[in-house]
């Protein structure tokens, strides 16, 4: 056990400065690994819920216990007693109904289906769908059914606000319009800004983008048209891009743009950001500009940094170096403990900005 | 790396109980999603992993008889189905030519966007130099890099020697850093040839 005494080795991260370049390299691709963020309480009670579910499924069936041959076994032993099943009644089915009537029956059937090949709709499904919702039932239209696993209902998509809803009930009739007193009245217990709290709960404390994104998929079903739409835009943004999904929290962006006229600043900074992200140096490079002239408004707290820092990523990929180094110094001076510093600090000793990362 | 062999005796006499499976299930979640993660890399369901790992753990508890430490158990029901993920992954994306997905569920919730950038860049490119490394060089890598744990911990989670997750450990990182090597230098070339086309322009 001579081994297990000596020291262990140093960590490429724990390395001193006179450690090899490529060493370094690696502690640098080590240290963006980063630490993992713990999973939510709201997924590890999905995940507990899951497996739960599956061991009642499993002593159900009693398939548990069975070796895997013995469950390939049972299962061939199914298939074969319901092949046979299905031929035998299908065998005393014609000898007791189908042979008198051969001759007869298959023009009878043609009449009797040519209806059902005509019609190819059913009137049920023509008329119009009742929507018949009591106070506090829309909340519950909205929810997903109960039977359906949480896996599933956790991941809701992100762009369900912006597009289309299909499930909106359709406009009655105009001969039995209801009177705008009965226009349906907001569920009682959750409100719009009850929802709005709700996902940023669970954006920002329980940090479960997945729940929050779900309470904002109720959210858009109950209030099409709310008065918190563009809360609800931001914090979907918000929680699309926690989930590291940043191609349709762009999308949502530029849709949320091409709908309205202009973006908020905060909005605008996340566009260029993600533009930059997406690799878009030149238009992300546009809305930096256009933040950081003050085109757009006041920023919040850490947006010039961020514009400033971003400017010069995107100028240092467009190989405009010069640029990038003045916007980089510019940065030094302004923020020197920002949380940019030790990457601008690493790009101004660098040869130039452009040949490195970012 | 073997499970523990199951004991017909103790199968009958110990039915495993809700109360069983949530001690090990409180105590342990967090960590497995933190394993998966880490041997996973990006672009993984760190959710959806925990869950099928807690589903075997589930149905294999009462096999259990607790000779290693139900840590050591968990890893390697960890490890298997990480690597398992892995491999569907890649066969996926070599019929669909899917770009690596990075990012997912290992992103911190202030970064922003560029910082997303950065860090999925750098994190991609170190499991892109990790998939030239073995799976059991892999696994003693993540942990002594990423985890930070010590050679001894290493050995008492993996169930090998401290000698052998050694010279382990000193393949792997001989590994990484040969194709993290190559991985730069075809990064660079394949960068340098677009901006070349538009300086032309």
């Amino acid at each position: 056990m001579k081994s297990s005494r000596s020291p262990d080795p140093t960590r490429w991260r724990d390395r001193d400065a006179d450690a090899s370049a490529l060493e370094s390299r690696a502690a640098v691709l080590a240290d963006a690994a980063g630490p993992v963020p713990p999973l939510a309480p709201a997924a590890l009670d999905r995940i507990r819920t899951q497996v739960l579910a599956r061991r009642s499924g499993r002593r159900f069936f009693g398939m548990g216990r069975l070796s895997v041959p013995a469950r390939l076994a049972f299962g061939i032993g199914l298939v074969l007693v319901c092949v046979t099943t299905a031929g035998g009644a299908s065998m005393l089915w014609r000898k007791l109904v189908g042979s008198p009537d051969r001759s007869t029956s298959p023009p009878a059937e043609k009449t009797r289906q040519a209806p059902h090949r005509v019609s190819r709709v059913s009137p049920a499904l023509l008329a119009p769908p009742e929507f018949q919702l009591a106070d506090g039932d829309q909340a519950k239209q909205a929810s997903p059914p109960a039977g359906a696993p949480a896996r599933l209902n956790a991941k809701p998509s992100p762009l369900i606000a912006l597009g289309p809803r299909p499930s909106e009930p359709p406009e009655p009739p105009p001969a039995e319009a209801p009177p705008p007193a009965e226009a349906p009245l907001p569920p009682a217990k959750a409100t719009e800004a009850r929802l709005i709290a709700e996902a940023l709960s669970d954006l920002r404390q329980h940090n479960d983008a997945r729940a929050a994104l779900a309470t904002l998929d109720r959210y858009a079903q109950a209030f099409p048209h709310g008065v918190l739409e563009s809360e609800a835009q931001h914090t979907r943004v918000e929680a699309v891009i926690q989930l590291g999904d940043l191609k349709t929290a762009l999308a949502l962006l530029e849709a949320k743009a091409a709908l309205s006229d202009s973006l908020s600043p905060d909005l605008l900074l996340t566009r260029a950001e993600l533009r930059a992200a997406a690799g878009r140096f030149r238009e992300a490079l546009a809305d930096f500009n256009k933040v950081l002239d003050s085109a757009a408004g006041p920023l919040v707290a850490g947006g010039d940094e961020r514009a400033l820092y971003g400017r010069a990523v995107c100028l240092g990929r467009l190989a405009q170096d010069e640029r990038a180094r003045v916007d980089l110094v510019a940065y030094q001076k302004r923020f020197p403990e920002g949380r940019f510093a030790a990457e601008v600090q690493r790009l101004l000793t660098g040869p130039t900005p452009s040949s490195q990362h970012p | 790396m073997t499970l523990p062999s199951p004991d017909p005796n103790a199968r009958r006499d110990r039915e495993p109980t809700a109360l069983e499976f949530d001690a090990v299930y409180q105590a342990h979640a967090q960590t497995v999603a933190r394993w998966a993660a880490r041997l996973g890399g990006p672009g993984v369901d760190v959710e959806d992993l925990t869950q099928e790992v807690f589903l075997v753990a589930d149905r294999r508890l009462r096999e259990f008889r607790q000779e290693s430490q139900l840590s050591t158990w968990l890893f390697s029901i960890t490890a298997k189905i990480v690597a398992n993920d892995r491999r569907r992954r890649q066969l996926r994306g070599w019929w669909v030519r899917l770009t690596p997905n990075a990012g997912g569920n290992v992103a911190a919730t202030t970064d922003t966007p560029l910082e997303h950038l950065e860090k999925r860049e750098r994190r991609t490119q170190f499991y892109q130099a990790l998939d030239a490394v073995g799976e059991r060089q892999r696994r003693v890598l993540v942990l002594f890099e990423l985890e930070a744990m010590s050679i001894a911990e290493i050995a008492t989670l993996t169930g090998l020697r401290p000698g052998n997750v050694r010279v382990l450990l000193h393949r792997a990182r001989a590994a990484f850093l040969k194709r993290m090597t190559a991985c730069e230098l075809r990064e660079t070339l394949t960068r340098s040839a677009p901006r070349e086309s538009e300086e032309q322009e």
